[in-house]
C-alpha cells in the first residue's frame, strides 16, 4: 500500500477539535472554528483505488493526504474524537484500513474473519472503544446471514489496532449501513435483504424472495430491540443507507430491485415505536430516479434531507418533517453527500466536489487544484468530522 | 430524415470545423459550449426528431392496417398488418437507444417496448386480459393504466405471430379490440414523445443552462454519448449473449428479441446503424486514432451482418451461421471497448456511481 502525505499545509490541530459527538457520519459543523476534514474513497482513470482526505478553508479545497488501496473502498468513518478513521471495502470485499486522521498514516490493514465479507460500512461507539461492521456469513445460503462484527479499539502509547472480539446477528440478510442512535447504546442497521456470495462476485442471488428490514440492536448484548419492514408490496426495496438527525429521527434510502416502471418509495423516515413512513416524489420526478438512491443525509439543522440519485444525475431535497419532496438539482453522477455550512457538500463520479447552498438553492463552486480532481471518480460516500 | 450521405456531408462540415490540432490524451477536444450545442442541435434536428416522427407515421399506418384487418379477417390483411407491425418495430429500433428525455416520461419507454421480460409476466398478463374479455380496460383512458407488459410492441408481436393467429382472431372478437388499443397506444406514445422533443426538449438543447435542467451543453452531450455506449452494451449483453449461449448446442432461441417475427438481426442492424450515425455526429470529440478504430469496427460489423439472415432463429440452427453470430458478438464487444477507450482518452466521463449498485 503506497502512501502520499501532503506536507506543509495550513493544517489545524485536529486533536484540538472539540469532541464532535455528531450522530451523523457526515456532519461538518459550521460552528466549529477548525476547518472540517473530509474523507472519501475514489478511483482514478488508471483504475487505481484511493482513500483521499481534504479540507475546506475560505472556500479553498485542499488535499490533505491520499492512500492507494488494494481495491475499491465504499465508505470511510471517523471516530467520535476525529483522531481515527476506518475505510471499509466495497461489497463483497474483505479488507478495511485503520488510519490516523491527523497524520494520515495507515495504522493497520485488517482482514475480515474467515467466511465473512464486508458491506462497506462501519461505525465507532461514542467512546471510540469499539468499532462495528456490517458483514455477511456468506456460506449460510439459506438463513439470516447478516452479521455485525464487533472490534475493540486497542490503544497503547505507541499503537492503535482493531481486534475482533465478537459478532452478533443483524437479523436479516445483506446488512449495509449502520449507525449509532442518540442513546449511544443502540445500533440501527439497514438489512438490505440481498444475498450475495464472493464467488458470485456482485450477483444478487435472492431478488424474488428478499426481505429487507430496519433493525435496532443493543450494541452490548446483540439483542434485537425493534425490527421494522416496509409494506409487503415494497419487499424488493433494499434499505441501504441511513442518517439520524439531532431530534432522533432516522432517514433511510432504498434501491428497488423489482420492475423499473413501478412507482415505489426510495426514501423513508422512522421514529422508534412507529411504522416506517415512506416518501414519494411527484410522479414525473419519481419515474426519473431509476429506482436508485445513492446516499442520504440531513442538513445541519436536521430539518432537510438530501438524497443523491446518481442514475438520474440529480440531487433531490426533502422536508424531513413532512416527508414532502422540495426540489431537485442536476448533478451528474453525484453520490457522496455531506452536511456542510447551510447546505451540502457533494462529490461525483465526474471528479466534481461542489457545495449546494440550501437557502440560495444554488450550486457553488470552490477553488480546487485541478490536479486533485482531474481523472478521479469519487466513490459513493463522503465522511466528515 | 435526411439520407445517410447527405447527413454525413452536413455533419462533416461541422466536424472539420471542430477538429482541433493534435493534443495530448486526456484533454477534451471540444472546449466551447457553443460547439457542443451545435452538435447537439444537429443530432436533435437530423436524427432524433425525424426518427420519432418516422415512428409516429409508421404507427399511424399500423392503426390503419389494424382497422383493415379487423374489418376483413383475411390472411392477406393479416400479412399486411404484420408488415405494418414490422415497420413500426424497425422505426422504434432506430431510436430505441435514446433512453433519456421524453421517452422516459410516464414510463413511455417500457410501455412501448417492455423487453426483456425474463419472467414471462407480459405473456401471462396478456393471456389474463384476453380471458377477461373486459372491454372497459381497452378505452384510450384506461388502457395506458394497464400493465406495461400488455401495452406495446411485444404484445402485438405475440398476438400477430401466433401460429393460429388468423383462426384465433376469427374466433375471438376481443383480439381485434385489444390489437386496436395497442396500435393506438403505440401511436399516442410516439406522438407524445415527438411533441415533447419538438416543444420542450429542443429548447433545452438550444440553451441547456437557461432550460434549467442541464449544467451545460457538454452535460447534455454526455447523455447522447451515454445512450450510444449503453445501446452497444445492450446489444452485446441482452440481444446477443443470452440467445447465443455458451455453444451451438446450448442456444436459446426464445431469448432473442423479436424471435416470433424472426427479425432479431434486423433489429440489431437498425440499432447499429443508429449508433454509427450518432457516433459520427460526435466524432469530433474523439482523437483521430480512436475514431479510426471505431470506424473500422463498424465496417467489420457491416460485413458480418450482411452475411447473416434477418432471423436469428435461422442463424442459431445453422452451425456456420452460428459461428458468424459469435463473430458478431465479439465485434460488438470490440466496438464497446473501442468506444470506452476513446472516451477514456478524453476527459468525458459517462458515469461511475451511476453504474454502481450499492
Amino acid at each position: 500500500m503506497s502512501s502520499k502525505i501532503i506536507q506543509n499545509l495550513p493544517r489545524r490541530s485536529l486533536l484540538s477539535l472539540a469532541v464532535m459527538l455528531s450522530l451523523s457520519p457526515c456532519l461538518a459543523l459550521s460552528n466549529d472554528k477548525a476547518a472540517p476534514i473530509f474523507l472519501s474513497a475514489a478511483t482514478d482513470s488508471d483504475d487505481k483505488h484511493w482513500l483521499k482526505a481534504f479540507t475546506i478553508e475560505n472556500n479553498q479545497l485542499t488535499e490533505l493526504y491520499s492512500h492507494q488501496l488494494r481495491a475499491r473502498a465504499h465508505a470511510a468513518t471517523l471516530s467520535s474524537k476525529v483522531d481515527l478513521f476506518v475505510a471499509v471495502a466495497r461489497r463483497p470485499g474483505r479488507f478495511m484500513v485503520l488510519g490516523d486522521t491527523l497524520s494520515g498514516n495507515i495504522l493497520q490493514e485488517i482482514e475480515a474473519p474467515e467466511g465473512r465479507h464486508f458491506y462497506g460500512h462501519g461505525v465507532f461507539s461514542s467512546d471510540d472503544e469499539f468499532f462495528y461492521t456490517t458483514e455477511s456469513a456468506y456460506d449460510d445460503l439459506q438463513g439470516d446471514s447478516g452479521r455485525i462484527g464487533v472490534w475493540r479499539v486497542n490503544k497503547s502509547s505507541t499503537t492503535v489496532a482493531l481486534e475482533r472480539v465478537n459478532e452478533f446477528p443483524s437479523y436479516g440478510v445483506g446488512p449495509h449501513e449502520l449507525l449509532l442512535m442518540p442513546d449511544q447504546e443502540t445500533l440501527v442497521v439497514a438489512n438490505g435483504g440481498i444475498r450475495t456470495h464472493p464467488e458470485s462476485v456482485r450477483e444478487k442471488l435472492n431478488i424474488d424472495s428478499m426481505q429487507p428490514s430496519l433493525v435496532y440492536i443493543n450494541r452490548s448484548t446483540g439483542e434485537n430491540l425493534e425490527q421494522r419492514s416496509l409494506p409487503a408490496e415494497y419487499h424488493q426495496a433494499s434499505i441501504r443507507h441511513l442518517d439520524i438527525n439531532p431530534q432522533g429521527q432516522l432517514a433511510m434510502s432504498m434501491q428497488f430491485e423489482g420492475e423499473p416502471f413501478l412507482r415505489v418509495p426510495l426514501l423513508a423516515t422512522h421514529q422508534r415505536g412507529e411504522a416506517i413512513r415512506p416518501m414519494l416524489a411527484p410522479e414525473q420526478v419519481q419515474s426519473q430516479l431509476s429506482q436508485y438512491v445513492g446516499s442520504i443525509r440531513y442538513d445541519e439543522s436536521g430539518r432537510f434531507l438530501v438524497a443523491s440519485c446518481p442514475r438520474a444525475n440529480v440531487l433531490t431535497f426533502w422536508d424531513a418533517g413532512s416527508g414532502e419532496f422540495l426540489n431537485q438539482v442536476r448533478a451528474r453522477d453525484a453520490c457522496g453527500v455531506c452536511a456542510y455550512k447551510d447546505g451540502f457538500l457533494y462529490s461525483a463520479g465526474t471528479g466534481q466536489l461542489r457545495y449546494y447552498d440550501l437557502p440560495q438553492q444554488a450550486i457553488m463552486n470552490m477553488t480546487i487544484s485541478e490536479d486533485f480532481t482531474t481523472g478521479l471518480f469519487w466513490d459513493n460516500h463522503l465522511a466528515a468530522g | 430524415m435526411l439520407p445517410m450521405d447527405k447527413y454525413i456531408a452536413k455533419l462533416s462540415g461541422l466536424i472539420l470545423l471542430l477538429l482541433a490540432s493534435p493534443l495530448t490524451y486526456g484533454q477534451n477536444l471540444i472546449t466551447r459550449d457553443e460547439d457542443w450545442t451545435a452538435i447537439n442541435i444537429a443530432v436533435t434536428d437530423e436524427l432524433i426528431i425525424p426518427s420519432y416522427q418516422n415512428l409516429e407515421s409508421r404507427s399511424l399506418e399500423l392503426i390503419s392496417a389494424t382497422e383493415n384487418f379487423c374489418s376483413d379477417l383475411s390472411a392477406l390483411n393479416l400479412d399486411s398488418l404484420k408488415n405494418s407491425y414490422q415497420q413500426s418495430m424497425l422505426a422504434w429500433q432506430a431510436i430505441q437507444h435514446i433512453q433519456f428525455g421524453p421517452i422516459t416520461y410516464f414510463n413511455w419507454n417500457y410501455r412501448m417496448h417492455y423487453w426483456p421480460d425474463e419472467r414471462g409476466a407480459s405473456g401471462r398478463q396478456l393471456d389474463a386480459l384476453i380471458a377477461s374479455q373486459d372491454e372497459s380496460v381497452l378505452t384510450s383512458n384506461a388502457f395506458p393504466r394497464q400493465s406495461v407488459g400488455v401495452q406495446g410492441l411485444p404484445s402485438l408481436e405475440k398476438l400477430l405471430y401466433d401460429a393460429n393467429a388468423l383462426s384465433d382472431f376469427r374466433d375471438n372478437a376481443y383480439l381485434c379490440s385489444l390489437t386496436t388499443s395497442i396500435s393506438r397506444n403505440i401511436n399516442e406514445i410516439s406522438f407524445g414523445v415527438t411533441q415533447r422533443w419538438m416543444d420542450e426538449y429542443r429548447a433545452l438543447i438550444l440553451d441547456p443552462v437557461a432550460g434549467g435542467f442541464y449544467e451545460n451543453a457538454e452535460d447534455l452531450s454526455i447523455d447522447f454519448l451515454k445512450a450510444l455506449q449503453e445501446s452497444i452494451a445492450k446489444i452485446r449483453d441482452l440481444k446477443l449473449a443470452p440467445a447465443i449461449g455458451e455453444s451451438f448446442v446450448t442456444t436459446r432461441t426464445r431469448s432473442a428479441e423479436s424471435w416470433r417475427s424472426e427479425s432479431s438481426l434486423t433489429n440489431i442492424k437498425n440499432n447499429l446503424n443508429s449508433a454509427e450515425l450518432l457516433f459520427t455526429a460526435y466524432s469530433s470529440a474523439f482523437y483521430e486514432e480512436d475514431i479510426t478504430a471505431i470506424v473500422n469496427v463498424f465496417s467489420d460489423l457491416a460485413v458480418t451482418l450482411a452475411a447473416l439472415p434477418d432471423s436469428m432463429v435461422t442463424a442459431l440452427t445453422n452451425e456456420m451461421q452460428y459461428a458468424q453470430l459469435q463473430t458478431l458478438h465479439a465485434e460488438v464487444e470490440a466496438l464497446h471497448e473501442a468506444l470506452e477507450t476513446a472516451l477514456k482518452n478524453t476527459d468525458l466521463y459517462l458515469g461511475f456511481n451511476s453504474l454502481d449498485g450499492d
